[in-house]
């Protein structure tokens, strides 16, 4: 849906010129829910803003659905916006119009006429939940409320691709699940492509199919969601996940465990989030002749999907039973690796 | 009342109030259309504008400046010529309606600039991200969202144009600045001064009344 090719983007600035983009190519799927996480300055908000053009590439190609962009008149380039909703951090509505006319105003710049655009404004109210409120103005409006209209007005157009620039880092945690929910719901019911920017590792890990980890300008890791979650292995990734560097957490305390328990197995079992009321614990502890000790454990739940995260256990018994619950353990859906024995 | 003011001839004044009346509002909207358009231009071909041109910016950054800059009865003396062109004659109030417009649509342009400018960027952003033209853009998005800040500049400009008129009068537009000068001033009537003062402030009061109550209906911010 979304093709990215060598795209370079330089800007220039009174002390020279500074390469926010130094050579990205990204291939997004019709349908996926594409994450970008990097820090500030990563490139993130122009890498978006390439997508539809806000921002012009430097060099490159970028196609959307089929499209080159980069080659579109500016007419054309307006047209093919229409395809192409975008959602802000700031929300960026119109305070000087209601609910309503904010939801309408993508259809009103494309001539639609008034009877439509009412029946329009109707059915995405009720999408993103907001009935009741058509004729408040934005500033009467809660942060999550404004980022429904935010995505009501993106969709107004019926657009193919939704981008998402920052669009939960003004909200809060419980706010941010409720809007990641919409946009699921969305991408799920329409099919809609989505392409969100963030430096939250729990947006990417909450909704997102695949990520790409972007890194001063470049794109340092990029795979599906569960895969770069369970294996990272650049230093960044790392970080966002939120292992540090160098004095692990977990092997510390395995050292410090391995001194007073010296017996036994340290195991690592990772949750990819596909795991559903499934008791994997419960392997170890109901297995008669081997003890269990949960060493560390982190966990983050998920919004829609399962638990995520990983526990570290000490498994001390005879080594065939051990072999045997970590089997039964790995048909769960979970990854099991033996750290030390 | 006659006590007060022994020497106001009353029927003269409310002759003068009306003429003063009728050069603030002809005025206040030419200055409005005109201040509106140099407000935009200034907008629009200013760095980053949506019709970026710095060779017009320029030079409507520097009439606007020269204009605001003379002062107003020099700028009446000067425009003595022009205004002979346009109305015809050097006297009365419609002779005052080019110097006192020349002089406030280059203020109130600046104004406009100022107001345009403080519409949130990332409006125009998510404007341009639904294929908004760019007169869509100025029609639908900047103006509307300008217009709290556009309608107390002009209640602000309103004000300086009354003062305006009554500084017109004393070289001969008539109105409460006449009355004041001629009548007040020059025949060592200190009551007709003071009355034709009063009327003046409640006239600003009033304007400035309106304009407030206009403001705050229309600001959703």
């Amino acid at each position: 849906m979304i093709e990215l090719e060598h795209v370079k983007k330089t800007y220039q600035t009174d002390t020279g010129p500074v390469e926010a983009l130094t050579d990205v190519s990204i291939n997004i799927n019709s349908g996926e829910i594409f994450g970008v996480i990097g820090y500030s300055g990563a490139g993130k908000s122009t890498l978006i803003r390439l997508i539809n053009l806000l921002e012009r590439p430097t060099s490159g190609l970028v196609k959307v659905d089929g499209q080159t962009m980069t080659e579109l008149s500016e007419k054309e380039l307006r047209e093919a916006r229409k395809q192409i909703g975008m959602i802000f951090q700031h929300f960026n509505l119109l305070w000087s119009r209601t609910v309503e006319e904010n939801i309408s105003f993508p259809l009103e710049l494309a001539g639609i006429p008034k009877k439509e655009r009412k029946s329009r404004v109707e059915e995405l109210v009720r999408v993103v939940g907001l009935e009741g409120r058509e004729s408040s103005y934005p500033s009467q409006l809660s942060g999550g409320q404004k980022q429904r209209v935010g995505i009501a007005r993106a969709l107004a157009s019926n657009p193919k691709v939704l981008l998402c620039d920052e669009a939960t880092s003004a909200l809060d945690p419980k706010t941010t699940d409720s809007i990641l929910q919409l946009l699921q719901k969305i991408n799920r019911s329409i099919g809609i492509t989505i392409v969100i920017i963030t430096h939250e590792m729990q947006v990417i890990r909450k909704i997102c199919d695949r990520v790409a980890v972007l890194d001063h300008g470049t794109i340092v890791e990029e795979g599906l969601e569960k895969d770069v979650f369970a294996h990272p292995e650049q230093q960044i990734t790392k970080e966002f996940i939120g292992i540090k560097p160098e004095s692990d957490d977990a092997s510390g305390s395995l050292d410090r465990f391995r001194t007073i328990y010296p017996d036994g197995q340290i195991i690592r079992i990772t949750f990819d989030g596909r795991t559903r009321q499934e008791p994997v614990l419960s392997a170890f502890y109901g297995h008669e002749g081997i003890e269990t000790d949960i060493i560390e454990s982190k966990l983050i739940p998920g919004a829609v999907k399962g638990t995520k995260g990983e526990i570290v256990l000490r498994v001390a018994g005879p080594e065939a039973q051990i072999q045997s619950v970590l089997h039964a353990a790995n048909l769960k859906n979970v990854r099991t690796e033996v750290l030390s024995s | 009342m006659t006590q007060l003011f022994p020497n106001v001839d009353w029927s003269g004044m409310l002759l003068a109030t009306g003429q003063t009346l009728y050069m603030t509002l002809i005025s206040g909207v030419f200055t409005f259309i005109i201040g509106l358009f140099l407000g935009l231009l200034l907008y629009l071909t200013a760095k980053d504008g949506l019709y970026e041109n710095i060779t017009v910016y320029r030079i409507t950054s520097s009439i606007v400046n020269v204009f605001r800059s003379i002062p107003f009865i020099i700028l009446i003396i000067l425009l003595i010529p022009l205004t002979v062109i346009i109305v015809g004659t050097m006297i009365g109030a419609s002779a005052a309606l080019p110097s006192i417009i020349i002089g406030a649509a280059p203020f109130y342009g600046r104004l406009v600039e100022i107001s345009l400018r403080e519409v949130d960027k990332g409006v125009i952003e998510a404007s341009e991200s639904m294929g908004a033209t760019r007169l869509q853009i100025i029609f639908k998005v900047l103006l509307p969202e300008a217009l709290p800040s556009l309608i107390s500049g002009m209640t602000v400009t309103l004000i300086a144009l009354i003062g305006n008129t009554a500084m017109a009068g004393v070289v001969g537009a008539g109105g409460l600045g006449t009355v004041a000068y001629n009548e007040g001033f020059e025949a060592n009537n200190n009551d007709v001064t003071f009355a034709a003062t009063i009327i003046i402030l409640v006239i600003v009061f009033i304007i400035q009344f309106i304009g407030d109550r206009v403001t705050r209906r229309i600001d959703k911010r």
